[in-house]
C-alpha cells in the first residue's frame, strides 16, 4: 500500500505519517499550500480533488487512485454526440433549402 | 406573418440557449438517497467523499439562506459524468470552496452554442445574397486541432481525456476537430445569411470575452482565422505585409529555441502562447496572421456607412452590462460562475467590490487598466456623438454614461481618466472653431506639446528623475548574490548616489548576470556621445516613466527582458511570452506575497517588442508616420480614437487581450487603409 501511496500522491513530505481518520464524518483535512492538488477516481468513476499529502494518502488507502476507469466512455459519448449533431445540422439545413426552393 | 416569424425564431432560440447553459447543471440521476446538505464544516467529509452525484443547482437552493462565506470553482479535469455536479467542496479560511465538474471538452461545445447562437440572433438577416469559400471548413479544424498537440503541456492537465497521440482511435482529438468542423460550417452559413458587422459587434467583445474553459483559446480566434484563410482564398490579403511576415516568421523559426518552459496563461489565457516548442510557435505565426488578415478582411467587406447613433448605442450597450455583470457577479457567487461559463471570461470576476492593488476594482474584467480604457473610449464616443446631435440625446444615454463612469472611476485608471478630458476638450475645441488638422497645423501641435512636456519634466527634480529606471533595473537584476537581498541592496545602494552604473556592472561580476537590456541601457545612458541640446534618451525614459507611475513596472521590465542581437531585432514570434518570463534570471525587489505574480511589462509598446522585435515595431511606427506625413490618413473619429487608444496602450498591456487587439487592427484599418481602399476602388 505504500508503494501505491507513493505512486498516486508523491514523497511524503517532511515524513508525514498517514493519520488514522477511519470514517469519522467530522474530520477536516487540512489544506496544504506546497501541494499540488491531485485528481482522484474510485471505480466507479467518482472525483475528489485533494489538497494535501495527509488527504491523498487517505483516499488512496480507501481505494482511489489517479487514473479513471471510465473517462474513455465520456470521449466516446462526445464523439458520437458531435457525429449526430454534425449530421442532423446538415440534413435539416438541406431539408431546409429544398423546401425554399 | 413575417414579423410573428421575427419574434418566434429568436425567442425559440433564446429558450435553447437558457436549456443549454443551465441544465447541466440541474439535471442529476435521481433515485439514489444522496440529498444535498447545508454547506458548513460538518457537511466538508460528506461532499468530498459523495463526489459527481448533486447537481449545483440542488446544492445552491438547499443552501439559499446559508450566510457562510461560499465560491464556486470550476473543475475543468474531470469526465463529462461529473459535468455540472458537485466534485468537492474545502474550506479556506473562512470561505468554502465548492467545485463543479465542467469538463473543458462538453463546456467548449456548450460555450461555442451559445455564441453562435447570439451571433446569429444579433445579426440581420442579409439582403444581398453571398457565396463564400468552403476551403476555411477544412482548413481551420486541422489548425486547432494541432494546437491541442503543440501546447500539449497545457492541455494535458486541464482534461482528464486529453491524448495527444495522433491516431484514428483518439477520440479526444478527433472532437476537437469534429468540434472545429461543425463551428466552421456554422459560421460559413451564419456569415452568408446574416449581416455579420463587426464594427457594431466590436463593443461587445469586451462584454463576451469568448475564451473556452480550460482551453488556451478564445471563439474569436476561430471566427477570424475562418475569415483569414477565406482572405487568403479570395487574395484580399496585402502583398507587401506577406512578405515581410514571411520573412519574420522565417527568422523567428530558424531561431527558435524551444524550452521546457510553461505559461498557464494566467489572465491572458485564449490569446498568448503557453510553451515554448517550435510547433507552438508554429502555431501562433499561422494564427496571428490569420486573425490580423481575418479582422481586415471582414471590415473591409462592409459596404455600407457606419451608423454612428447605432455604434454609440452599441458602446453603452456593452458599458453599462460589463458594470452591471461585475457588481452582480460580485455579490452572488452563483452569477460569478456562471458568468464565467456564458461570458468566457479569461480570469474569474471580482468576488466582492472592495477595492485591491492600487486601489482598483477590475469587476468582470481581467484587468482594471484594460477595461478602464473601454469604459473611457465609451465615454468619449458618446460625447463625440453628443457634440453632434446635441438634440437626440436621450436619458437612457446619460443612465448608460453614468454606469461607464462608475466602472472608470472603480477602475481607477488615471491615465484613461485624463487622456478622456484632454480628448473631449479638443473635440468641444475641434467642434467650435472648425480646427482643421492640416499637415502645419499637426507640426504646431506637436511641437507645442512637447514643449509642455519638456517644461512639466523640469518641473520635478529630472537630474534625479533621470536615472531611476536603470536604478528600479537593477534593484530586480539577480546581481550581486548574497542570500540576504538587504545585502544585495545595500551593495548597489552604495553606487546610486554617484550613478556609477558602469563600476556597480563591474563589481563581483554583476555584468555577466545582468540583463542585455540593462547594460545596454547603462551604456545608453553613461554615454559620452550625447547630442547637444537634446536630453539623453534613457533619461527622458526615465522621467516620464514616473511621471506615469510605471518606474517599477518598467524596471522590472528591464531586469528580466535579455534578448540576443537577433532576438531583440527580429523578436521572439507573436504571443511568445516565455523567454521574457523564464529565460533570465532575476531577483525581484517586491514584498514576499508578490514574489509569485505575473509580471507583464505594462506597455504594449514594450510586449510588442517581445513579440515583433525593434525592426518590427520601428517599422510599424515609421509606416504611420510617412502616412501621417504625406497625408494618407482619415480624418474622422476613429483615428481620433486611435490616437485615444494608441496613448493609453503605451503604458498598459491592453494589447495581450483579444478585444482591444481587434479594436487595435479595425482603427489602424479606419485610419491608414479605408479611403485608400475606397480610391482605389
Amino acid at each position: 500500500m505504500e508503494k501505491e501511496i507513493e505512486n498516486n500522491c508523491g514523497i511524503s513530505p517532511n515524513n508525514k505519517e498517514l493519520v488514522d481518520i477511519a470514517s469519522d464524518p467530522n474530520f477536516v483535512f487540512e489544506n496544504d499550500p506546497s501541494y499540488n492538488a491531485i485528481t482522484l477516481f474510485d471505480l466507479e468513476g467518482n472525483v475528489v480533488n485533494v489538497n494535501s499529502w495527509v488527504e491523498c494518502a487517505h483516499y488512496v488507502n480507501g481505494g482511489w487512485s489517479n487514473v479513471s476507469t471510465v473517462s474513455i466512455d465520456g470521449n466516446r459519448l462526445i464523439f458520437f454526440g458531435l457525429i449526430l449533431c454534425t449530421l442532423l445540422y446538415v440534413g435539416i439545413k438541406k431539408i431546409y433549402l429544398s423546401y425554399g426552393k | 406573418m413575417e414579423n410573428k416569424e421575427k419574434i418566434i425564431k429568436p425567442s425559440l432560440l433564446i429558450l435553447l440557449l437558457i436549456a443549454i447553459i443551465f441544465s447541466p447543471f440541474v439535471i442529476r440521476n435521481g433515485g439514489d438517497g444522496i440529498a444535498p446538505k447545508t454547506i458548513d464544516d460538518s457537511s466538508i467529509g460528506y461532499y468530498q467523499s459523495t463526489t459527481c452525484n448533486l447537481s449545483l443547482i440542488e446544492v445552491m437552493l438547499k443552501n439559499l439562506n446559508n450566510k457562510n462565506k461560499l465560491y464556486i470553482n470550476n473543475n475543468d479535469y474531470v469526465g463529462i459524468e461529473c459535468f455540472g455536479k458537485v466534485t468537492g467542496l474545502d474550506k479556506v479560511n473562512d470561505t468554502f470552496f465548492l467545485s463543479i465538474g465542467t469538463n473543458s471538452t462538453l463546456s467548449f461545445i456548450i460555450q461555442s452554442s451559445i455564441w453562435l447562437i447570439l451571433l446569429f440572433i444579433f445579426s440581420k438577416k442579409r439582403e444581398d445574397k453571398i457565396k463564400i469559400s468552403s476551403a476555411p471548413i477544412f482548413i481551420v479544424p486541422f489548425i486547432f486541432t494541432f494546437q491541442v498537440v503543440a501546447e500539449s503541456r497545457f492541455y494535458e492537465n486541464s482534461n482528464i481525456y486529453f491524448s495527444d497521440v495522433i491516431s484514428i482511435s483518439n477520440f479526444y482529438l478527433l472532437n476537437y476537430f469534429i468540434a472545429y468542423l461543425l463551428i466552421s460550417i456554422l459560421l460559413k452559413d451564419i456569415y452568408e445569411s446574416r449581416n455579420v458587422n463587426i464594427i457594431y459587434l466590436l463593443p461587445f467583445l469586451y462584454l463576451f470575452n469568448g475564451t473556452f474553459l480550460g482551453m488556451n483559446l478564445n471563439i474569436y480566434l476561430l471566427f477570424f482565422s475562418f475569415f483569414g484563410i477565406q482572405s487568403i482564398f479570395m487574395k484580399k490579403t496585402n502583398k507587401k505585409f506577406d512578405v515581410a511576415y514571411i520573412l519574420f516568421s522565417g527568422i523567428w523559426i530558424i531561431n527558435k529555441n524551444a524550452t521546457l518552459n510553461f505559461f498557464d496563461g494566467d489572465k491572458l489565457r485564449g490569446f498568448i502562447n503557453s510553451s515554448n516548442s517550435l510547433y507552438s510557435t508554429i502555431f501562433w505565426i499561422i494564427v496571428f496572421y490569420l486573425v490580423t488578415t481575418g479582422i481586415i478582411f471582414l471590415i473591409s467587406e462592409i459596404k455600407e456607412e457606419i451608423d454612428i447613433k447605432k455604434l454609440k448605442d452599441s458602446f453603452l450597450i456593452a458599458g453599462t452590462a460589463i458594470t452591471s455583470v461585475g457588481i452582480i457577479g460580485s455579490m452572488f457567487p452563483l452569477v460569478n460562475f456562471f458568468n464565467f461559463i456564458i461570458f468566457g471570461q479569461n480570469k474569474r470576476g471580482m468576488k466582492n467590490l472592495l477595492s485591491v492593488d492600487g486601489n482598483t476594482w477590475r469587476g468582470f474584467a481581467p484587468s482594471a487598466e484594460f477595461i478602464g480604457e473601454f469604459y473611457a473610449i465609451c465615454i468619449l464616443f458618446t460625447f463625440y456623438y453628443f457634440l453632434q446631435y446635441f438634440k437626440q440625446i436621450k436619458v437612457g444615454d446619460v443612465l448608460m454614461v453614468l454606469f461607464c463612469a462608475f466602472g472608470l472611476y472603480k477602475t481607477n485608471n488615471f491615465a484613461a481618466i485624463l487622456s478622456l478630458i484632454l480628448f473631449s476638450l479638443s473635440l468641444v475645441i475641434y467642434n467650435k472653431y472648425k480646427f482643421s488638422l492640416t499637415r502645419k497645423n499637426l507640426i504646431l501641435t506637436i511641437a507645442v506639446f512637447l514643449i509642455l512636456f519638456i517644461s512639466l519634466l523640469q518641473l520635478g527634480d529630472y537630474e534625479a528623475n533621470s536615472s531611476l529606471l536603470i536604478e528600479e533595473g537593477i534593484l530586480h537584476s539577480e546581481l550581486y548574490l548574497y542570500s540576504d537581498n538587504y545585502i544585495n541592496y545595500l551593495k548597489k545602494d552604495k553606487f546610486f548616489s554617484e550613478r556609477d552604473f558602469n563600476s556597480l556592472l563591474i563589481d563581483e561580476g554583476n555584468d555577466t548576470r545582468a540583463s542585455t537590456s540593462l547594460l545596454l541601457l547603462v551604456d545608453l545612458y553613461t554615454t559620452d556621445n550625447n547630442i547637444p541640446l537634446l536630453p539623453n534618451i534613457v533619461a527622458t525614459i526615465s522621467a516620464i516613466s514616473l511621471l506615469i507611475n510605471r518606474t517599477e513596472l518598467w524596471g522590472i521590465f528591464i531586469a528580466k527582458y535579455s534578448p540576443s542581437l537577433t532576438e531583440a531585432t527580429f523578436g521572439y514570434g507573436p504571443f511568445q511570452l516565455s523567454n521574457y518570463l523564464f529565460d533570465h534570471n532575476v531577483r525581484l525587489d517586491v514584498p514576499g506575497s508578490k514574489y509569485g505574480s505575473l509580471f507583464l511589462p505594462h506597455s504594449s509598446v514594450l510586449d510588442s517588442i517581445i513579440f515583433f522585435g525593434f525592426l518590427g515595431v520601428i517599422g510599424f511606427i515609421l509606416y504611420c508616420v510617412r502616412n501621417v506625413y504625406i497625408g494618407n490618413y482619415s480624418r474622422n473619429i476613429f483615428s481620433y480614437l486611435f490616437l485615444f487608444l494608441i496613448l493609453n496602450i503605451l503604458k498598459s498591456d491592453s494589447m495581450l487581450y483579444i478585444p482591444t487587439f481587434t479594436m487595435f487592427v479595425i482603427l489602424f484599418y479606419k485610419t491608414f487603409l479605408d479611403d485608400r481602399i475606397k480610391n482605389s476602388e
